[in-house]
């Protein structure tokens, strides 16, 4: 009686994804089996799609390759991620990638798909029968698969001294430092990062310098604390990168607002620095 | 001598070995014993296997190299020590 009360429930849902509805009471039954046969009886021919994954490994180095992997769409959920960690539980588990939230808040699962960067958790599988090439996030190193070596990027971030930096204590000790809606509105479009490094790593100019300009994610952040109100060393923060690498290898290519999985600019934030920067 | 000039790779190699020696210089005598131990028969062993133009790989053991160099370097660290482990399929 409980399971026809849900199955009820769940089929009032809007019938956007017809698949989808017909798998969801068999997901709410508890009984494998059960769900198995309801799965299965969706439709005797599989909707195969063929995912092309970048693999290397470092214990058995040799040239990097692309493996295929077939997935029957119809028993795997609609995102990206989801095919990856279907593939990783049924067929290979030596494939390595990294994910947490699934609900595109962490940045974990950037990746290039497609040609595109973007998080695996937020990014829908196309239908259609042509494949979708999976490669780590572009001109990184790679550790393994789809791993890749963010320290350089992390460092980045760390060098713009992303905390509140104030001279003069509080008005009243103890206490916050209070900011005005409008001042707290500056702010949007900046909070939001997750520091996911698709901006970063889409950046032509980020790719031939790595190195020396700081790249879209660390000047958005920068740019966060240079217009927060309640930040007293803006003068400071901007001389800091009042520099031709750091701040300048910024032609504008904006392909970073483009990539952004959380629809952020960092090209509009960077040029929000210069014009700063020319007026004081 | 007469050995021909060495690529910027080998190199990066070569000083990076010297790092970990001049790393292990600071640690107590037993330590350093150890460490210049390991040190030199993961580099020889690399050497031999490691082919010359697997280019890919040996930056990937020159990063790792590098990180662990660093770690090294800090004072709290006092000891690197080894273990071997097999894969086995069961």
């Amino acid at each position: 009686m409980a399971f026809g009360l849900i199955g009820r429930v769940v089929g009032t849902k809007p019938s956007r994804l017809s698949t989808a509805a017909r798998l969801i009471p068999a997901r709410w039954t508890s009984t494998r089996s059960e769900a198995q046969s309801k799965a299965s009886s969706g439709g005797g021919g599989a909707n195969l799609k063929t995912f092309q994954i970048y693999r290397w490994n470092p214990d058995n180095p040799g040239k990097p390759e692309l493996q295929d992997y077939k997935i029957d769409l119809k028993d795997c959920g609609p995102m990206v991620l989801d095919a990856l960690i279907k593939i990783k539980n049924e067929m290979d588990p030596s494939l390595t990638f990294r994910r947490s939230c699934r609900e595109g808040i962490c940045g974990s699962c950037a990746m290039n798909i497609d040609g595109c960067n973007g998080l695996a958790c937020l990014t829908k599988i196309e239908s259609g029968s042509k494949e979708t090439t999976i490669t780590p996030l572009p001109h990184m190193f790679v550790i393994k698969d789809l791993v890749v070596d963010m320290t350089n990027f992390y460092n980045q971030y760390k060098s713009i001294e992303p905390w509140l930096k104030r001279k003069t204590p509080a008005s009243v000790p103890g206490k916050e430092i209070l900011q005005s809606k409008k001042d707290r509105a500056k702010l949007d479009g900046m909070y939001e990062c997750i520091l996911c490094a698709c901006c970063s790593t889409s950046c032509p100019s980020y790719w031939w310098n790595p190195e020396s300009y700081l790249g879209p994610a660390a000047l958005l952040h920068a740019n966060r604390w240079i217009s927060d109100s309640r930040d007293e060393y803006t003068k400071e923060r901007l001389e800091a990168i009042n520099d031709e690498f750091k701040l300048y290898r910024c032609h504008t290519i904006l392909n970073c607002a483009r990539a952004c999985p959380k629809g952020l600019n960092p090209g509009k934030q960077i040029t929000h620095i210069k014009q700063l920067q020319q007026s004081g | 001598m007469g050995a021909s000039k060495l690529s910027g790779m080998q190199k990066q190699v070569l000083s990076l070995y010297r790092g970990f020696l001049r790393a292990a210089r600071s640690k107590p005598i037993e330590d350093r014993k150890r460490i210049e131990m390991i040190v030199s028969t993961e580099f020889r062993h690399n050497s031999k296997e490691v082919d010359r133009k697997n280019f890919q790989y040996i930056e990937y053991l020159l990063r790792l190299g590098t990180k662990q160099l660093d770690q090294l370097k800090s004072p709290d660290i006092i000891s690197l020590s080894s273990v071997k482990v097999v894969a086995s399929k069961t």
